[in-house]
């Protein structure tokens, strides 16, 4: 079996999920603590976009990166579904919950869609928005001045929060990185990722919504 | 204390794998509590037989709880509502009077239909044939201990090779994956000495045939570990994932 049969098999696929997944996870975390820059005031947050924009073609190069990792995600991700769905051709009358599932992770793919959707707007929003001048606080006032704009940005924040919840431990189990009895103690972690993704940027659209940034 | 119970069992019934099949209706009465699941239906076997119907198809050998070839999906749960016990060790002191019971087979693109119950497993024994041989020196009887295998190290390889195939995992993973079952027997050897040199040639060729069988993909939802009779744990799966990463670099 060569490189590319072996990530076309289960398990190859799962792997490169959880690689990129874990990817992902980092990238939420630098973008988190970049973000938090908007608590500060315009001049902060100012400063942070020249300086991350002051890399050049390494931001260049990690969005590409980003850019990747995405198609790859979402890519394997809609053909997972899609083979699972087959592996089942006739259902069950009766299904009933053994003990392991839970809501996220019954609910990764529509989670995922939908955070990819959420992604889609976000980059629209705010990174290909017309440019207001050297800095996007403005743009981030504007936006977050709108009930249905912080309405949507939470539906994303939360759609994200589930899938890190399930995704983040999933990534080491499929990396084979979960030793033994160590299930509970990476759920856990697990969790408390998307609790601070999710409350993190979650408070951003509601405290702009409610103080319009002063 | 002996008590009887009545039920009313919706039974999926389909003639063959081409037919369409559908559940239906029987109703059983006067069944001690202290009856199997599995004496339950040949009780009612035996009515229909007399009554001249066609009674109920079903798999089952041993009747202890380590053959594995008993199995069916009781009110949607694989081997029926309780942990880590198969369908002919679950006893029907386990039900309440008058509960209406759903019984239906494995369900997985990889188990074609056989009758009623009954489903064609044999796509694990493909897995298992896939695993190839393993070495061990042959000659006079080996020296005790030439072979140093710890307790612990022992115990665990045993935790996997408790698995008895029963196909439970499949039945129950949401995406009928073969991943716990595969993972079981890739991890039993993975942690002996014995089949060290076939590792790497092992793994990936499980992993390759589970792959053709038409399995789905483990979505680590743990319903497989928490369906298993044999209480196996996806600590295997890990373990199994580990080898397969092994298995890319030569």
């Amino acid at each position: 079996m060569d490189f590319i049969g072996r990530i076309e098999t289960p398990v190859g696929k799962k792997m490169l999920m959880g690689i990129t997944g874990l990817g992902f996870c980092g990238f939420l975390l630098v973008h988190l603590a970049g973000n938090f820059t908007l608590f500060q005031g315009s001049e902060a947050f100012g400063a942070y976009t020249a300086k991350l924009h002051s890399l050049g073609i390494l931001l260049k190069l990690s969005e590409f990166i980003l850019l990747v990792m995405a198609a790859l995600h979402v890519l394997t991700g809609v053909v997972l579904a899609l083979e699972n769905r087959a592996a089942r051709p006739e259902k069950y009358q009766m299904t009933a919950r053994h003990g392991g599932r839970t809501l996220a992770s019954s609910s990764m793919i529509y989670t995922g869609l939908l955070t990819l959707a959420f992604i889609t707007l976000h980059l629209i929003g705010f990174k290909f928005a017309p440019s207001s001048g050297p800095s996007r606080y403005p743009v981030v006032v504007a936006t977050f001045a709108h009930f249905e704009y912080v309405g949507a940005y939470l539906l994303g924040v939360i759609a994200i929060a589930f899938h890190v919840s399930h995704g983040f431990w999933s990534a080491f189990q499929s990396l084979g990185a979960n030793g033994e009895g160590g299930t509970p103690f990476l759920r856990r972690c697990a969790l408390g990722l998307a609790l601070g993704v999710g409350v993190g940027f979650g408070s951003m659209p509601v405290i702009f919504f409610l103080f319009q940034g002063r | 204390m002996t008590q009887s119970l009545g039920l009313t069992l919706k039974i999926w019934k389909q003639r063959g794998p081409d037919v369409k099949g559908a559940l239906q209706t029987y109703e059983v009465r006067d069944i001690s509590t202290e009856a199997s699941f599995l004496e339950m239906l040949d009780i009612l076997n035996e009515r229909l037989v007399l009554n001249g119907e066609e009674p109920v198809a079903f798999d089952h050998d041993c009747r202890e709880g380590i053959c594995g070839a008993c199995g069916a999906v009781v009110n949607g749960k694989a081997h029926g509502p309780l942990k880590e016990t198969t369908l002919c060790q679950l006893h029907m002191r386990h039900f309440k009077d008058g509960d209406v019971v759903v019984i239906e087979p494995w369900r997985s693109r990889a188990f074609t239909l056989i009758k009623d119950l009954m489903v064609d497993r044999s796509a694990l024994d493909a897995i298992i044939q896939a695993g190839g041989y393993v070495s061990v020196n042959t000659g006079g009887a080996p020296d005790a201990n030439a072979v140093a295998v710890s307790q612990e190290l022992s115990e665990k390889a045993m935790d996997a090779a408790e698995c008895i195939g029963c196909g439970a995992c499949v039945a129950a993973c949401p995406n009928g994956a073969a991943m716990l079952f595969t993972s079981a027997r890739v991890s039993h050897l993975a942690q002996l000495p014995q089949g060290k040199p076939e590792a790497k040639k092992r793994v990936a060729s499980m992993v390759a045939c589970m792959s053709e069988q038409g399995f789905g993909n483990c979505g680590n939802e743990r319903e497989c570990e928490a369906a298993c009779p044999k209480g196996i744990s996806i600590t295997h799966i890990a373990r199994m994932n580990r080898e397969f990463l092994k298995s890319f670099f030569k």
